[in-house]
């Protein structure tokens, strides 16, 4: 299984990146929204998109829009990641086109529940 | 902690909650005994342990007990439990014409109360219809402290972050600060009881749907078979049982069947069943 990884912080993407290695999955990482795009665009659909909500530039909202609005990634499954707290919060991240959400500060354990809600298993 | 007292406290234990204390679990049960004389304002895990062995059993043993007891948990723990409940146990038993369309649930141990309230949740997306009368979903648990908070409905963001669909938290929870309550609706569908199911069942059995989920564990093997047999007088003949995933009653109670669906399993009860 694939899996990228979108956020501006290096050491959260080595957090995640960890993580998701150790739950079995090969891992891209993108520092931003554009460079994620760009990345989807050469390596095709992962089955995963860990989604920052804050990012300088493009926004993990408005990257998520964009990923839902490209045929191509039908079918991908994303997970917006935030320190977020509000549930307006949370519903705007649904409604852009997220399906769970992950609060920090999270452990691996709680990464994996959210991944199984999402049909995703260690493998 | 003495050496000497550790047999004490794993006997005190097994006779007021059933947990099991082994050997290894020493340092666990020292630094949960340290956590909880500071709350209770005693100088010290020795001091602690010399009042529980000269008093009479009273309230303190019983919250010793209780701040030793696990309640690690999650909501849709696992979440294959709930998907055989939703697709193919509740539709089941609603089709049963003797059911009258009423089901009953027993959520047994259920610590901070995600596990019933997942299943209140559960009922209240795929089956409308069941509630008030035609429902009785029943929530107990040993730890009067467990019990009190479940009932409150109320849990932390790192507690929400578990297991809980996103949906879910949007549309049965509120939000209160850092905390989010459960809304009135779901939480009016749970009745919650402290009891010891090592000597009591709930006054509305016996349930179509009982889930003793990650409490056998704890229990020594003839408690297990005890709680066993316990629970087969608390089940319809033609209810369901639920386990936790590590949990079986394989080769320690043979009156029940044990039925494979999903990715899931469940028990149901032989016509005679009996000890092995």
């Amino acid at each position: 299984m694939q899996a990228i990884i979108v956020d501006d912080s290096k050491a959260m993407r080595a957090i995640l990146r960890n993580m998701m290695e150790d739950l079995g999955f090969a891992v891209w990482e993108a520092g931003g929204g554009a460079e994620a795009l760009d990345l989807l665009r050469h390596q095709g659909r992962p089955d995963v998109a860990l989604v920052d909500w804050n990012m300088p530039g493009m926004s993990g909202v408005d990257l998520i829009r964009q990923m839902r609005a490209d045929p191509l990634l039908e079918g991908l499954r994303i997970l917006m990641v935030t320190t977020e707290v509000e549930a307006a919060r949370v519903a705007v991240a649904l409604q852009a086109g997220a399906q769970e959400y992950l609060m920090k500060p999270f452990t691996a354990e709680t990464l994996q529940e959210k991944l199984s809600l999402l049909g995703l298993r260690k493998g | 902690m003495k050496k000497e007292d550790f047999p004490f406290l794993r006997q005190l234990a097994r006779e007021m909650s059933g947990i099991s204390l082994t050997e290894d679990k020493a340092f666990l049960v020292e630094s949960r005994l340290e956590a909880f004389a500071s709350r209770e304002g005693v100088a010290s895990v020795d001091d602690l342990i010399r009042r529980l062995r000269q008093e009479p059993l009273n309230g303190l043993h019983q919250r010793a007990m209780e701040a030793l007891a696990n309640h690690e948990t999650l909501f849709f723990r696992d979440i294959a439990p709930f998907e055989i409940l939703r697709r193919w146990i509740v539709p089941e038993i609603l089709s049963r014409g003797s059911s009258g369309g009423r089901v009953s649930v027993w959520s047994a141990a259920c610590s901070f109360g995600q596990e019933p309230y997942s299943v209140a949740m559960l009922l209240r997306e795929h089956f409308p219809a069941l509630h008030d009368s035609a429902l009785r979903l029943v929530a107990s648990d040993f730890s009067t402290v467990a019990v009190e908070r479940a009932a409150s409905g109320r849990y932390s963001q790192l507690e929400i972050n578990r297991g809980l669909p996103a949906p879910y938290l949007l549309k049965y929870f509120e939000q209160h600060g850092l905390e989010w309550q459960l809304r009135p609706e779901i939480r009016r569908m749970v009745e919650f009881e402290r009891l010891n199911l090592l000597n009591t069942l709930p006054a509305a059995a016996p349930f179509d749907i009982i889930l003793l989920r990650n409490m056998l564990i704890y229990l020594d093997l003839d408690l297990r078979r005890s709680v066993l047999g316990r629970i087969r007088r608390a089940l319809k003949p033609d209810g369901f049982l639920f386990l936790g995933i590590s949990e079986s009653t394989f080769g320690i109670d043979d009156g029940y069947s044990p039925v494979a669906v999903d990715n899931g399993c469940y028990y149901r009860l032989r016509p005679t069943g009996g000890l092995l």
